[in-house]
């Protein structure tokens, strides 16, 4: 279906050379050989900027899927990906968005699905308010093992991720693989290998001691805004 | 300062004026001391994220930004019940209190711990706020006051809070339903 076209992605991350521009990259690079390119905009740029928003909003009426593209922050969107989600519901009137779809890709570095749920819903949420098609959410954590860095070259770490993204692609170049209204394309792959949650601290721990030794860091449990 | 209201309702509007007018009242009758943040009015930046991180091992727990939220963090950390007013967006909170909630990094250390059986980060400061938002909603959409409500469990299962409560009101609800709806939970606080 979506060959021969483009898609419009907006990227959610506050900063550039992030994991959710790595990731759209990766896509882009699946998709080259499909003939189709993608119009990708970082949020970390648009929110500010009327003409780069004005350009988003011209490709998401010009393009049939428009694709989400982010991190979970706090446990939603970041700031600036909502405050660019409300510039774009000033369009919902001038019916530009008509008959367009919607998808989004959320990542969180928390293993869990529970972390990714909001921003998901949220998603949906918009794609449904704007009267966007939701062609579904496909989400998974531990993704700062990606540190923005191209994904082809991380190996077999993030191996899980090339696979959920490669399924990605293949159902975004066959449309009809995919339904609108509900969420019900959510992978749920949460932890790439089978370790029980409760013994995360001590793994996860041992990293954060060897980062804090490396950056000399001397008091991590400082309390610089108590008045204790 | 017990209680620390975010507000990021436009101001001169009716919602505004209201749920001021109620809150103020009932903190005052129970003799709660506070204090009212409108966070349009503050000049917050956008944190950057995990490509900054100072707060967690290059200053720990302090933010390398200088802007407003120097003023907030002491407030938000003394305060025995953090209050959210926003206009809900997508479910979401709205941007403009949504650029607050993103610094509140330095409140957590990078230490991982259980929490409900989740993975989640320690807590920088022994005893957070607990939390009470308050949504308002144009059009009564049921999706964004299920997103909203889980939001709000959500961000206190996050920072470890214990008590929290979210309630969601109409756009220009009347006092009487907005009374009933902010004092009954605000109850349970205070």
């Amino acid at each position: 279906m979506y060959n021969e076209q483009r898609i419009t992605v907006l990227i959610g991350s506050t900063q550039r050379n992030s994991t959710s521009e790595a990731i759209v990259d990766y896509l882009q690079e699946k998709f080259s050989s499909r003939d189709i390119k993608i119009d990708s905009y970082k949020v970390c740029e648009v929110y500010q900027s009327e003409k780069k928003f004005a350009d988003l909003v011209t490709h998401i009426s010009q393009n049939d899927l428009f694709v989400l593209c982010a991190p979970v922050y706090i446990d939603g969107l970041s700031y600036p990906l909502i405050s660019t989600l409300e510039q774009i519901q000033s369009y919902k009137y001038k019916q530009v968005f008509r008959e367009k779809k919607l998808m989004a890709i959320i990542h969180s570095g928390f293993p869990e699905k529970i972390h990714r749920e909001a921003a998901i819903e949220i998603c949906y949420n918009f794609a449904q308010i704007m009267g966007f098609d939701f062609k579904g959410a496909v989400d998974f954590g531990v993704s700062s093992i990606i540190e923005g860095k191209p994904l082809n070259e991380l190996g077999i770490a993030t191996k899980w991720i090339r696979q959920i993204l490669d399924q990605v692609a293949e159902e975004l170049v066959n449309e009809d693989e995919v339904s609108s209204g509900v969420i019900r394309k959510s992978l749920n792959l949460p932890i790439p290998i089978p370790i029980p949650i409760k013994w995360f601290p001590t793994i996860l721990n041992f990293g954060v001691r060897r980062k804090i030794k490396d950056e000399g860091v001397k008091d991590i449990l400082a309390r610089p805004y108590s008045q204790e | 300062m017990e209680v620390l209201i975010l507000n990021a309702l436009q101001r001169k509007t009716k919602d505004y004026e209201q749920i001021r007018t109620v809150l103020e009242e009932n903190l005052q009758t129970e003799k709660y001391s506070y204090e009212w943040i409108n966070v349009r009015e503050m000049k917050v930046n956008t944190c950057i994220g995990t490509k900054c991180l100072a707060c967690q091992f290059k200053t720990p727990g302090l933010c390398k930004q200088k802007d407003d939220m120097q003023s907030i963090y002491p407030k938000l950390i003394q305060a025995k019940l953090l209050v959210f007013l926003t206009p809900i967006s997508f479910g979401s909170y709205h941007s403009e209190l949504k650029k607050v909630v993103d610094r509140f990094v330095p409140l957590d250390i990078p230490v991982y711990t259980i929490y409900q059986g989740e993975l989640h980060h320690k807590n920088r400061y022994e005893n957070m706020p607990n939390l009470f938002s308050v949504g308002i909603l144009k059009n009564g959409n049921q999706e964004s006051i299920k997103i909203f409500n889980k939001l709000t469990e959500r961000n206190a299962i996050n920072m470890l809070i214990e008590k929290f409560a979210s309630v969601v009101i109409e756009k220009d609800a009347n006092l009487v339903d907005l009374e009933n709806k902010i004092v009954d939970k605000l109850e349970e606080f205070l």
